[in-house]
């Protein structure tokens, strides 16, 4: 069993996908939470310090992600909080590439079946 | 902040028993109480998290909030999403949030409660807000934990049948019915005074009604003494471990005799 963060970030209201990977991620015996909306990337790490998830799962629908990634990235390093970051949403390969550079574990691009997600996130969590 | 990942750290070593958790719990166990729980119960849906979010705004990094969701029995996972009711606060001094999986436990909360807030205890905070599983009838290990124990109700809740029976009402210091701008708060207020001979407060998490009343309530509350409390945790936490071990026998040993757990203590 793993934990996980579901966690929604910036300016962004649609959180229809992220409660649907939550809900498969509860089917496959994990324990999700959800962050709920509009946090900022330093919520999200305390969050993630504090619940002492094993994975954090950031969903972005708003097309910042290149630029709020990075700004979670810097808090979490800031206070020396090491946990593995995916990422899902609409993401061009360039993007994804460049997420992948500065230590994004996954990307799951809109489309991804909910299945491989939960795979990839549970050999995400056992690393 | 390092505090902070040490005690999230030290609640996952408690929460799943590993390597060394009985060693803490026992150097937990050494700290007189001087941490107040306030429990809030009641029904799903009728707005318990809403009214947290209130005191997560107000309350400072002395205080805890631990919010239990429940685990599927099907698969053993949860959603957890309690905190995500809970604005965003622009203050230095954050209270410390957690979420809990109840993990199979029955009462309205989780195996692992005693010990978080033994945990918390010991790191010198000075009150946890509790957030239980939705539930209404049975939940004397809430009663267990709580120095004061506050069931939320809604105008939908029931009615004098209801008010009645035995179980959570019983026990509540004190009910609190949310959403009380909706029609018929007041009749079940006045139904709930008469027949539970409890203190009601109509509140509304929305508009911010009587809240400040609440507020005071848990102030002025007084905390139950120590040998109370330790008679209600070796309680809880004796059949918490016992359960778990023997949840884990019948998952191996299809074959049992519930006579063989007739056991001499």
């Amino acid at each position: 069993m793993a934990k996980i963060l579901i966690a929604k970030i910036g300016l962004d209201g649609h959180d229809r996908g992220a409660l649907l990977v939550a809900r498969e991620l509860k089917e496959a015996g994990h324990e999700a939470i959800y962050s709920g909306l509009h946090r900022t990337p330093e919520e999200i790490a305390i969050m993630s310090a504090e619940e002492d998830v094993d994975v954090i799962a950031v969903g972005i629908l708003s097309g910042a992600h290149m630029a709020l990634i990075p700004i979670l990235i810097e808090e979490l390093k800031k206070r020396q909080i090491n946990k593995p970051i995916t990422f899902g949403g609409i993401i061009t390969k360039k993007e994804s590439e460049s997420l992948k550079d500065i230590g994004v574990k996954a990307i799951f691009n809109a489309g991804t079946p909910l299945q491989e997600i939960v795979k990839r996130i549970e050999q995400i969590a056992n690393e | 902040m390092e505090k902070r990942l040490n005690i999230a750290k030290n609640l996952t070593l408690l929460e799943n028993k590993k390597e060394g958790w009985k060693e803490l719990y026992a150097k937990l166990l050494k700290f007189d109480w001087g941490l107040k729980t306030i429990v809030f119960a009641g029904p799903p849906g009728v707005g318990k998290s809403s009214i947290l979010n209130y005191f997560v705004e107000k309350c400072n990094d002395k205080t805890t909030f631990l919010l239990i969701d429940p685990s599927s029995s099907i698969s053993g996972g949860a959603v957890l999403a309690d905190r995500a009711r809970f604005k965003s606060k622009n203050n230095s001094k954050k209270p410390f949030i957690r979420s809990i999986a109840s993990r199979g436990h029955h009462g309205g909360t989780s195996f692992s409660i005693w010990p978080f807030l033994r945990l918390f205890n010991s790191e010198k905070f000075e009150q946890a807000f509790v957030e239980s599983v939705g539930v209404g009838q049975t939940s004397q290990e809430l009663r267990g934990i709580a120095d004061f124990l506050i069931v939320v109700l809604s105008p939908e809740s029931g009615d004098s049948y209801q008010a009645v029976k035995a179980g959570l009402l019983e026990e509540a210091d004190l009910i609190v019915i949310n959403k009380s701008d909706r029609e018929g708060a007041e009749r079940l207020k006045s139904t709930m005074e008469t027949i539970t001979k409890k203190e009601v407060l109509n509140i509304s998490a929305k508009t911010n009604k009587n809240i400040d009343k609440l507020e005071s309530k848990i102030k002025e509350s007084q905390t139950r003494n120590d040998q109370d409390k330790n008679i209600a945790e070796t309680k809880d936490f004796a059949t918490s471990l016992f359960l778990e071990k023997l949840n884990k026998k019948i998952k191996k040993e299809k074959k049992l005799n519930p006579l063989d757990f007739e056991i001499d203590i």
